[in-house]
């Protein structure tokens, strides 16, 4: 059998924009890129607004080292997020929930604790606009992460947009959680449930839309 | 060993393609046409769409040709992105499965344990009535040559999923040609 030709159309399509390219950094380097974007902000952070009243209260390990590990779990995501951009490298949805819930699981976890060494002012005495501005800040703080994450993403070529976009917003908004866990000193689960939690809910939904309007956009 | 040849091949292809080289283009499209246009097949059942869509996979494989490492495997990036064309293309059209003109379509060698099965136009004839995840992953693997895990990347699930969807998919394909008569067709030919 004989080897089949390139039709003409696709070899000038092809031939006129044949201009070398340079390859896409590995996951990990750009991870890291993303990560230390998103620690400058968050250093800035915590130097602008400062840290919880009651951050005495709370033991190292529970305050600085849990915030600690829980950027690295959203290392993970925006890992998995810069991953799934890559065609032929698809996370499979399975493993993409699971990372996700157990983000979300450790989220409350180490505000359970954290209530227990601290309960902090009580969700009663909470008013609705103290918690909107919780998740405005969470919000605020993840945007950079989110913004530079899908820039990436868009660079690559997800074949799975919304995908690709729902990870990097949960890894965004679980990264800014690791910041406003030494900020905010309500530790009630009630109020880390609705709105901390409820802004990775927000983020990783603004982020799945993001990458679906996107690709529909691209299609 | 062959197919570990093939691969080396295709990632200095690629190399070289990313690089600016026209003939690295050409030798891609050449070694990858015909599985591809096979693999778009089973989207649309039909050889002319089937071909068109292999033209617009290589031109997106041009255009996403930045996001290929070597030296990683090519042929479950050039899946992937062949997949997304062809899903594209059902979505954008509704086009309805069209009849089955396999006969046209560029010969890829089928692999020893589907040949047992019965000849390749009953193998194609009787995949062409398995659920779409089931062909996809029994072409990808049996036909094409991937590995699970390949065809996980290529499909965004486990390798076990993927496994677990192909031994099923070549059970129901077993049982289809048992139920034909297939079997006879598989015997002479051995």
């Amino acid at each position: 059998m004989s080897a089949p030709t390139v039709p003409e159309e696709l070899l000038r399509a092809v031939t006129d924009d044949l201009q070398p390219v340079t390859p896409l950094a590995p996951v990990w380097r750009r991870t890291l890129w993303i990560l230390a974007i998103s620690a400058l902000v968050f250093a800035a952070a915590v130097f602008g607004f400062g840290l919880r009243s009651d951050i005495q209260n709370i033991p190292t390990w529970l305050g600085w080292g849990c915030s600690a590990i829980e950027f690295l779990a959203a290392a993970l995501l925006l890992g998995l997020a810069l991953r799934e951009s890559i065609p032929g490298r698809s996370v499979p949805l399975g493993s993409a929930f699971a990372a996700l819930s157990a983000c979300i699981i450790y989220q409350l976890a180490v505000g359970y604790i954290t209530w227990r060494f601290s309960p902090g002012p009580l969700w009663e005495s909470q008013t609705i606009g103290q918690g909107m501005s919780c998740m405005m800040s969470d919000t605020m703080l993840a945007l950079p992460t989110l913004l530079i994450t899908i820039w990436l993403i868009v660079r690559a070529f997800p074949v799975r947009a919304w995908m690709a976009g729902m990870l990097g917003g949960a890894g965004a908004a679980i990264a800014s959680d690791a910041i406003t866990h030494l900020q905010c000193p309500v530790s009630d689960m009630r109020h880390v449930l609705v709105w901390h939690t409820g802004a990775v809910v927000f983020l990783s939904a603004a982020g799945a839309l993001t990458g679906f309007a996107w690709g529909r956009w691209r299609n | 060993m062959a197919r570990k040849d093939d691969e080396q091949q295709l990632v200095d292809l690629m190399t070289r393609y990313q690089q600016g080289d026209t003939e690295a283009f050409t030798g891609l499209y050449q070694a990858l046409k015909a599985p591809l246009q096979r693999y778009l097949w089973t989207f649309v059942r039909n050889t002319t769409t089937a071909e068109d869509l292999a033209q617009e996979a290589f031109l997106q494989i041009h255009r996403a040709r930045h996001t290929y490492s070597s030296p990683r495997p090519v042929r479950p990036w050039v899946y992937a992105i062949s997949r997304h064309v062809a899903l594209m293309h059902l979505r954008s059209r509704r086009r309805r499965k069209e009849s089955l003109a396999f006969e046209d379509l560029p010969e890829v060698p089928v692999p020893p344990e589907m040949d047992r099965i019965g000849d390749a136009a009953t193998v194609f004839t009787l995949m062409a009535k398995l659920p779409q995840a089931g062909q996809e992953v029994l072409m990808l693997h049996h036909l094409l040559g991937l590995s699970f895990q390949e065809v996980g990347d290529v499909l965004g699930i486990a390798p076990g999923t993927a496994k677990v969807r192909a031994h099923r998919a070549l059970k129901t394909l077993k049982e289809m040609v048992t139920d034909q008569g297939g079997s006879d067709v598989g015997a002479n030919r051995s």
